[in-house]
Formats: C-alpha cells, sequence, structure tokens
C-alpha cells in the first residue's frame, strides 16, 4: 500500500472521528419541560419573553445576576436566572435562546449564554409616523 | 394613485436602475461572447466583443457605485436605501459604511471588485482571458442580478434593488404616501446602525469582500483549465492571485477580530461565530490550495487536490454567503441579517456554479448531452415545483432528489478528474517536502472540516429534519479539535522546509530539524517560566507556535542566506508561529480582573465566572487585581457617553484614564470598550450595563416638610442627616442683575459614607414680597427650600425637605487583562508582508515563464 493512502486513511478517519465528536458534543433545542426532565444536562432553548412578569435587575445588591420569565414555543414558562449583567437591549428583543440547564427539576432554568434577536428595523417603527 | 409626489429626484434612481441593468446585459453579453471565443481556438474578434462588453460593465459597475453614493451622499431620503441606512449628521466616510449595511450594497461592492479583477485579469493573464473571463461574467451575471429588483408577479422576485424608492419599498398605502408632499415630513434618514460608526468598519468589510471577491480567480482558472484542455499551464498565472486571496482575505478577517476586540464588548477577538466561522473556512481552503499549487508545480502530483480545492475554496464563498445572507442561521448567531428574500436565487446560483466544474471536464459529446438533460431537467423541475406546489410531500421527495443529485456532481467529478490524470505510479517519500506539505494541507482540510461542520448545524437541521444545536461550550468545543491540528501545523511549518522536493539528503536535513527543535524547547522552557504556563497541552501547543518561529527562521537564515526574495514562505510561517504563540498566552492567561470579592451569592452561583462584572459607584475607588479604580465621572460627546475610569497602580507609578464608551438609544446600550496596550499585556475595559438616568430624573418628588431650624441643627432625613451649618447672607450669584437681598442656608449632607452640601435661596424682592431658589443634591435624593417667616417666638428659619430615590450614577465594568497579545497581531503582520514577498516572487516566475514560452 502507498504512504500516501494510508495517509489519507488516517485523515478520513480523524474527519470521522470529528463528525462523531460533533455530533456527541451537540446541544439540542428543546423546550423547558424536557430540560426540567433531565436536570443537568445543557439545551438550547428558543422562547418569548413574558413582559408581564417582572424582570429583575438589582444592580446594586448583584450586578451579575438577572432573573426574568421565558415562555417557550409549546407554552412552558420558567424563570430563568442569568449570572451576568442584564444584556443592554433585552428589553426591546422579542426572541430570546437561553443556553443552560435546570439544576433540579423545581428550580430555576440557570442560563450561561444569552443570544438575542432583536426585531429587525423594519418591524421596531413603522415608516410612516 | 394618480398622487403627483413633489419634491422626488426620479432621474438619479432611474440612472441607478439603467446603469444595473446595463451591467447585467454587458455581462452577459461578455460572458457569451467569451464562450463562443473558447471554444473557437481563442477566436479573436470574439474576444474582442468580450473585452470590450467587459468593459462597459466595468464603468457601468462604477456608475452604480457611484450613483448609490450620491443617493446617501446627497440625502435623497425618497430613496429606501438613503433612508434606511444613512442620515444627514453622517460624516462622508461612514458614509461608505452604509454600502455593507445593507444587503444590496454588500453585494454591489462584491460586483464591484469583481470588476475590479476583471480588468486586472484582462490586462495580466494573456492566454488565459477568454476562459477566464467568461467565468468572472458568470459571476457578474449573477451578482448583478442580484441588485435587478425585478417582481416577477407575486411568485418571484429577482434581486433587490438598492434604487427603490421608500414608497415603492413600505406598504404603498401608508397614510404619509398619500399626500402629495410627504418629502417634506421626513427630515432625517433611520442613521447607520452606531456599531458600523467606526474606523474599522469602513476598511474591514471592503478588505473582506475582496478576498471573497478573489477566490473566484483560483476557480476559473480551475474550470479554464479543464474547461479548455490545458490541464497543468493554469497554475503558473493562479499561483500569484491565490496568494493575493490569502494574503486580502486573511487581513480581513483579523481586522474583524480586531474590530471586535477594539470595539464590541464580548470581550475578545475572536468567538467563533457562524459569521466569523464562514469567512475563516474559505481562507483555510485557499491556503491548502497554494500549498497544494506548489506542490504540483515543483513535482507535477497532487493535480487532483489542487483542482478540488481551487474549486471548492469559491463554492466556500458562496456557501457562506448563503449562510449569512438567508437568515438560516436564526438561533446560532448574535449576528443578525435579515432574509431580504433572496435565499432562493442565492440556491439558484449555488445548483449552477455546483455543476459547472462537471460541465468543464466532460468532453465526450453523449455524455455530455445526458449531462445537460438530467441536470437541466433536475433544474427546471425545481423551479415549477417550487412555484406551482405547496404541498410537503412533494417538496420531501424533491430534497431527496436534490441531494442524491448533488452527491452524484461530486462523484462524477471526482471520477472524471481521476480519469483524466491518472494516479501516478511512483511512490511518495517520507524523505521528500512534497509529502509533508501534503499532510499539511489536509490537516487544514480537517480543521476547515470541522468549523463549517459545525456551523451547518441549521442547514443539516432543514435538511434532514434533526435539531441538533450548536456545543453549549462552543470555545471549548472548538479548541479540543483546532488546537491539536494547530499543533500539527506547527510542527509541520517547523520542519517540512528542510526537506527538499522529490529527494532530501536526509542527514542534513535530520540535523538542522533536530538543532532547531532543541533551541525551541530550551525557548519554550523559558517562556513557561516567563508566561508561568504549566499546562502541559499548551506547552505543547507553545513548543509548536515558538518551533515554528525557530525552524523557519533558522531556514531562512542558514538555508535561504538571508535572501528576502525567496523569504516569503518562511516569513509567512514566521507570522503564523507568533499568531500562535499570541493566541495561546493571550486566551489561557487571559485574566479578567473585575472580580467581585464581595458579595456571597449563595451556593448556586459560586463559581468564578459568575462574578466577572463589579458595579462601580462614582467617586468609589475599588482595587481590581494591581490597580486601584475609580470611576469619577462621564462625559456626553455626541451620540456617544464616555465613562471616565481612572486606573491607578499599586506599588508603581502607573495612572492611566480608561474611557470606555457607550450609545444609548431607544434603551439600547451599544458599549465599545476602551484599551490600554502594553508592548506585554493589554487592560481591556467595557460598560456592562448603566444606569438610565433621564429616567431616574424624572421620579416624582415625595410631600415637603418643614422643619424650623437654628444654626447647628440637625434634621433626620430618610436619605440622610442635614446640618444646618451657618447662614449667608450675601448669596447673590454675582452674575444676577436684580437688586434683590438673597440669604442662602449653607446645608451639609451625609448620607451613608459620603457627604454633599445645599444651599437653598432665601430671596427678599421688596420689604413685603419674597421667593425662595431650591436646592437639589440628586445623589442624595433630597430637595431643599430655605426661607424665613414669622412664627411662635418673632421669626424663625424654615427648611424644607422632599425626598426621593437617590440617583445613583455608576456603572457595571467588566475589566480583562490579554497578556502578550501583540505577538498575534505582529504574527499577522508578518505573515502579511511574507505572502508579499512571495506574491511579487510567484509573479516574477510567471513573466519569465511567458518570456521562456515566447522564445520557445
Amino acid at each position: 500500500m502507498k504512504t500516501i493512502n494510508i495517509i489519507i486513511l488516517v485523515v478520513i478517519a480523524a474527519a470521522i472521528a470529528i463528525f462523531a465528536g460533533a455530533y456527541a458534543d451537540s446541544s439540542t433545542y428543546a423546550d423547558f419541560k424536557t430540560a426540567k426532565e433531565n436536570p443537568g444536562q445543557e439545551y438550547h432553548i428558543v422562547g418569548e419573553l413574558n413582559k408581564e412578569k417582572p424582570m429583575v435587575y438589582e444592580p446594586m445588591k448583584n450586578a451579575n445576576r438577572f432573573e426574568f420569565f421565558l415562555k417557550d414555543s409549546l407554552g412552558n414558562e420558567a424563570k430563568v436566572i442569568y449570572s451576568e449583567p442584564k444584556p443592554a437591549d433585552f428589553d426591546r428583543s422579542n426572541k430570546v435562546v437561553v443556553i443552560g440547564k435546570f439544576d433540579n427539576p423545581n428550580g430555576d432554568f440557570i442560563a450561561k449564554k444569552i443570544l438575542l434577536k432583536c426585531p429587525s428595523k423594519y418591524e421596531a417603527e413603522s415608516a410612516a409616523k | 394613485m394618480g398622487v403627483i409626489y413633489k419634491g422626488e429626484n426620479l432621474l438619479i434612481g432611474n440612472l441607478g436602475h439603467f446603469l444595473v441593468a446595463l451591467a447585467f446585459c454587458t455581462a452577459i453579453f461578455s460572458a457569451i461572447a467569451y464562450f463562443i471565443s473558447t471554444n473557437n481556438n481563442d477566436d479573436y474578434s470574439w474576444k474582442k466583443a468580450g473585452r470590450i462588453s467587459f468593459w462597459i460593465h466595468a464603468v457601468a459597475v462604477t456608475g452604480i457605485f457611484i450613483t448609490l453614493f450620491t443617493l446617501i451622499y446627497g440625502h435623497y431620503f425618497e430613496y429606501q436605501y438613503a433612508w434606511q441606512h444613512s442620515s444627514r449628521s453622517l460624516p462622508w466616510y461612514y458614509m461608505l459604511s452604509c454600502f455593507w449595511e445593507g444587503q444590496e450594497g454588500s453585494f454591489l461592492l462584491w460586483l464591484f471588485w469583481d470588476a475590479v479583477i476583471g480588468v486586472l485579469l484582462i490586462f495580466t493573464v494573456k492566454s488565459w482571458e477568454s476562459p477566464v473571463l467568461a467565468i468572472v461574467c458568470l459571476t457578474q451575471i449573477v451578482l448583478a442580478s442580484m441588485l435587478l429588483g425585478i417582481d416577477l408577479g407575486d411568485i418571484y422576485k429577482v434581486g433587490s434593488s438598492p434604487f427603490s424608492l421608500l414608497r415603492e419599498k413600505m406598504a404603498a398605502n401608508a397614510p404619509i404616501f398619500r399626500t402629495p408632499d410627504y418629502l417634506t415630513k421626513i427630515t432625517d434618514g433611520r442613521g447607520l446602525n452606531p456599531l458600523l460608526q467606526n474606523y474599522w468598519m469602513v476598511i474591514h468589510p471592503p478588505t473582506l469582500f475582496f478576498g471573497f471577491a478573489s477566490s473566484i480567480i483560483p476557480f476559473a482558472f480551475a474550470i479554464a483549465g479543464l474547461w479548455t484542455g490545458r490541464y497543468k499551464e493554469w497554475l503558473k498565472p493562479a499561483l500569484p492571485w491565490t496568494l493575493v486571496s490569502v494574503m486580502i482575505l486573511g487581513t480581513g478577517i483579523i481586522m474583524g477580530g480586531f474590530w471586535a476586540y477594539e470595539s464590541l464588548s464580548f470581550g475578545g477577538y475572536w468567538a467563533w461565530d457562524p459569521v466569523e466561522n464562514a469567512s475563516l473556512v474559505p481562507w483555510l481552503l485557499l491556503i491548502a490550495t497554494v500549498h497544494l499549487m506548489l506542490i504540483y508545480k515543483s513535482t507535477g502530483t497532487s493535480i487532483i487536490l489542487t483542482y478540488i480545492l481551487s474549486i471548492a475554496s469559491f463554492l466556500l464563498v458562496l456557501y457562506a454567503t448563503f449562510l449569512t445572507r438567508s437568515g438560516i442561521l436564526g438561533n446560532t448567531s448574535v449576528h443578525s441579517f435579515n432574509d431580504l428574500g433572496l435565499s432562493g436565487q442565492l440556491m439558484i446560483f449555488m445548483f449552477i456554479f455546483y455543476a459547472l466544474p462537471l460541465f468543464a471536464i466532460v468532453k465526450d459529446k453523449q455524455q455530455k448531452l445526458w449531462l445537460n438533460l438530467v441536470y437541466w431537467g433536475c433544474f427546471l423541475l425545481n423551479i415549477v415545483v417550487g412555484i406551482v406546489t405547496k404541498n410537503e410531500t412533494v417538496f420531501a421527495v424533491l430534497k431527496w432528489l436534490d441531494i442524491l443529485i448533488f452527491v452524484a456532481i461530486s462523484v462524477a467529478f471526482v471520477y472524471k478528474l481521476y480519469q483524466t490524470f491518472p494516479a501516478s505510479r511512483t511512490e511518495e517519500s517520507f524523505k521528500s517536502r512534497e509529502l509533508w506539505m501534503f499532510i499539511g494541507s489536509l490537516f487544514l482540510l480537517l480543521s476547515a472540516f470541522q468549523v463549517i461542520l459545525v456551523t451547518s448545524f441549521p442547514v443539516i437541521n432543514k435538511l434532514f429534519g434533526t435539531n441538533i444545536a450548536p456545543p453549549t461550550d462552543a470555545i471549548g468545543y472548538y479548541n479540543k479539535f483546532q488546537l491539536p491540528i494547530a499543533i500539527v501545523i506547527g510542527f509541520l511549518t517547523a520542519i517540512t522546509q528542510y526537506f527538499k522536493y522529490k529527494k532530501t539528503d536526509l542527514k542534513k536535513a535530520i540535523f538542522s530539524i533536530l538543532i532547531t527543535f532543541a533551541i525551541a524547547i530550551l525557548l519554550t522552557t523559558g517562556c513557561m517560566f516567563l508566561f508561568q504556563i504549566w499546562d502541559i497541552y499548551y506547552l505543547v501547543f507553545l513548543l509548536a507556535g515558538v518551533y515554528a518561529v525557530v525552524g523557519n527562521t533558522n531556514y531562512l537564515i542558514s538555508m535561504l542566506k538571508g535572501k528576502i526574495k525567496l523569504a516569503g514562505g518562511s516569513l509567512a510561517h514566521i507570522g503564523f508561529g507568533f499568531m500562535l504563540i499570541g493566541i495561546l498566552v493571550s486566551s489561557a492567561k487571559k485574566e479578567v480582573i473585575s472580580i467581585n470579592q464581595t458579595v456571597d451569592y449563595g451556593k448556586s452561583m459560586d463559581d468564578k465566572a459568575k462574578r466577572e462584572n463589579m458595579l462601580l459607584i462614582q467617586g468609589d475607588t475599588v482595587r481590581m487585581a494591581d490597580y486601584l479604580v475609580t470611576y469619577t465621572n462621564d462625559t456626553i460627546v455626541g451620540p456617544n457617553t464616555f465613562y471616565n475610569v481612572y486606573y491607578k497602580g499599586i506599588g508603581n507609578k502607573d495612572e492611566f484614564l480608561l474611557q470606555p464608551n457607550a450609545q444609548i438609544s431607544n434603551g439600547q446600550l451599544n458599549a465599545n470598550p476602551d484599551t490600554r496596550h502594553y508592548l506585554t499585556h493589554d487592560i481591556y475595559t467595557f460598560v456592562s450595563n448603566v444606569p438610565d438616568k433621564s429616567k431616574q430624573a424624572s421620579e416624582p418628588w415625595g410631600e415637603p416638610k418643614a422643619h424650623q431650624v437654628l444654626i447647628g441643627d440637625t434634621i433626620i432625613t430618610g436619605n440622610g442627616k442635614v446640618i444646618f451649618e451657618s447662614i449667608d447672607k450675601n448669596a447673590k450669584p454675582q452674575e444676577l442683575r436684580l437688586n434683590h437681598e438673597m440669604w442662602a442656608a449653607n446645608l451639609k449632607i451625609i448620607s451613608g459614607k459620603k457627604i454633599y452640601t445645599a444651599k437653598p435661596i432665601f430671596a427678599i424682592a421688596d420689604n413685603k414680597s419674597f421667593y425662595t431658589i431650591e436646592s437639589v443634591v440628586d445623589e442624595a435624593g433630597l430637595k431643599f427650600q430655605f426661607y424665613i417667616k414669622a412664627a411662635d417666638a418673632g421669626v424663625a428659619a424654615f427648611i424644607e425637605t422632599s425626598e426621593r430615590l437617590p440617583i445613583n450614577d455608576f456603572i457595571i465594568m467588566k475589566a480583562i487583562v490579554f497578556p502578550y497579545i501583540n505577538f498575534l497581531w505582529g504574527g499577522v503582520i508578518v505573515l502579511i508582508i511574507g505572502c508579499i514577498i512571495a506574491i511579487v516572487k510567484r509573479t516574477k516566475d510567471y513573466k519569465l515563464s511567458l518570456i521562456t514560452n515566447t522564445k520557445n
């Protein structure tokens, strides 16, 4: 067998390893119910902000704690705790992706990362004022 | 309906529409002419026709650019593009940034660069002009069609024009457009995204887009090679151009990183965001392409992979454009892009370009006929089905058919390549340079594969109905694979040059390799203590970087005898080595110094990562690592609020002011960091949250309370103690011309740890009328009135107090120390210089080969 073929085989093996690794490490988009049933497991949850319930951010007490309520696409609601300052354009966003987990089924959702989707400029304000 | 609008300048928009149409048509004509010329043995008259048409095309594209700039510069807000992306207060250089805020402008920029590249190619590629320009024109047709903005009924629209009127783009029945003079009501545009109002954003996108645009060159040459049957000659003219691509795309990417570092507050220069990844992957592929071209040029091997990669780089640029412009990244990227409804169009173009190599390589007439029939049949089927039905099952079947075609095209192309270029029978030797370069290129491909795989998760989800999300710890995940790959590549760059093409004097090579390795080990040990890195994995990574620097420096000195003309490769590798060192040290030893030590957050929050932001009340001094940090005040300049944060070193004389700033609009905060640069480290600071002061200042005051007082008395309020210290009987401000007598109460307020003063005034207009001037201390939440009036015992002094929540001026900030990040920036500069030297060298080689060819 030629050296080059061996090398190519090794590289293909590495590519498969990467593929498998990507799949093993990947997370899933889920809802709060699934996340609650699997405490400790991290998920991406896409949801909408419940603006009727309080968003709590009290920088004088703790600058690194922000709480809010999120409703996932199936309508399950959970309190989300985020250990960072309140993201600046949070109030404007309609869709939020939280990445994190429940530590226990009765606790709150602990988000370690938040992605905000702000309404596009078009929707934000109508052209004809 | 029938409204004649006043004040609109329609001429300029019509000119724009005309120029777009002209650019589109000339591109089509030019492509056809060049195509016929190529198929008729480089027929001169057709070639000339194609060339003239391309000249007109280039002029038209430049015209579109100028016209759009005129729209923005002249504030023609009747045009949607100018209205949406610019405003009157914008300086001219940021008007350029308006081009890349909108999608139409981005495509225009790409179109423009491709036109520039086309013109340069016409001048330089000689006998390759017809086939190469035919391919370039094909992309120009595609890009120009993106700007057409033609609605084919309600079914489909082709492109989106930057010259559309506002009233065409908006709901036409909006009340504002019912009046003929609606323009008088639109006084200003929406303005440019503040994030783009940054000098890096003026130069980063055009650079990046030039890199993207230039990836057409290796693609066009590879196709041209297959098409004309001059299978190998194209590498010589393509090589310097591919190096240009590598250099400029690399510069563009790193500028983006530097922009992120300097002006975005995510705390670093790279975040593995899908948008960044989409530009990184073509770059990695282009680097691999350059190395394979070099192997081919010197040894005649690895032609098949050279073809595949030259083609794949451009296809990946198209794919990246699709990813970032179609909105499919949705939930995975912090960048949000609006879908202009062009994703269908983008997919059609990918469909066409993907099959182009196969069309070029198939020579047999019968096969070509079948290919055409099957391929265009499927193409039409897709379009027709897309228009006619909305049935889910039909779409599912079609989807699998398309996937099948995609796989079939790939397999057929590779099979044809193997048929055209039978594998060589010679055994590659481990003693040869080409083998090591080949392995290095494969590792670059692995790296690219991993990045694109994870970035493509949303596409995979859409195709296969899966539900996979990117890893929750993206950085850790990428590191897991990219670190070992980078280590291997670092080592390979250090040793490979010591091998010669084909055969090597092994003894000499191994001697140099071992000596430089020993030096690298020594230096790495030194670095270990200097940088305080003890993790063995990181040390191996560090060694790879150091070894790449040492190995190539030694090669440069001892083998090339310092001949700069030949040093391109070595220098680029040295730069790469420094980049590895910079990346490792700055990220491994990056330290957040704004760690909140004082507050106990309970069990669930005990890890350090959760306390990285710190509250700084105005005037307070807080210790962060070796600094005492004070937030003194803020200054407002234009739309920016600058927060003055004063750093004072403990135990040294280091003192400096950082001014992280933010733009606050509609409750939205865009924070920009400020960084103190030292040779060995950077101190990086940004505000993560600030109070909304205007909101606080509009809070109502509580009921006033009057207190009868004597000098020396203390009033207790909810917000602190107030001491009535004295009366100033000559309190009239000097600038006041009124001849009124004014008395003021000197008040001292003790609120918490802080002490403030207040001076409410009691004024006597004449003997009968009095009035008061209040004094407000926002920081303590207190308001005072002072008056003197009749009381039980003659006259008495009264202080009236009102309370509300104190207005706190504070910032919440994060400070990070990035050590030795200059290795990264320095390495990039060395890498770019290396590329430039290599470009010069390879261009000379090519010119030389032209001369010798004509002599023969």
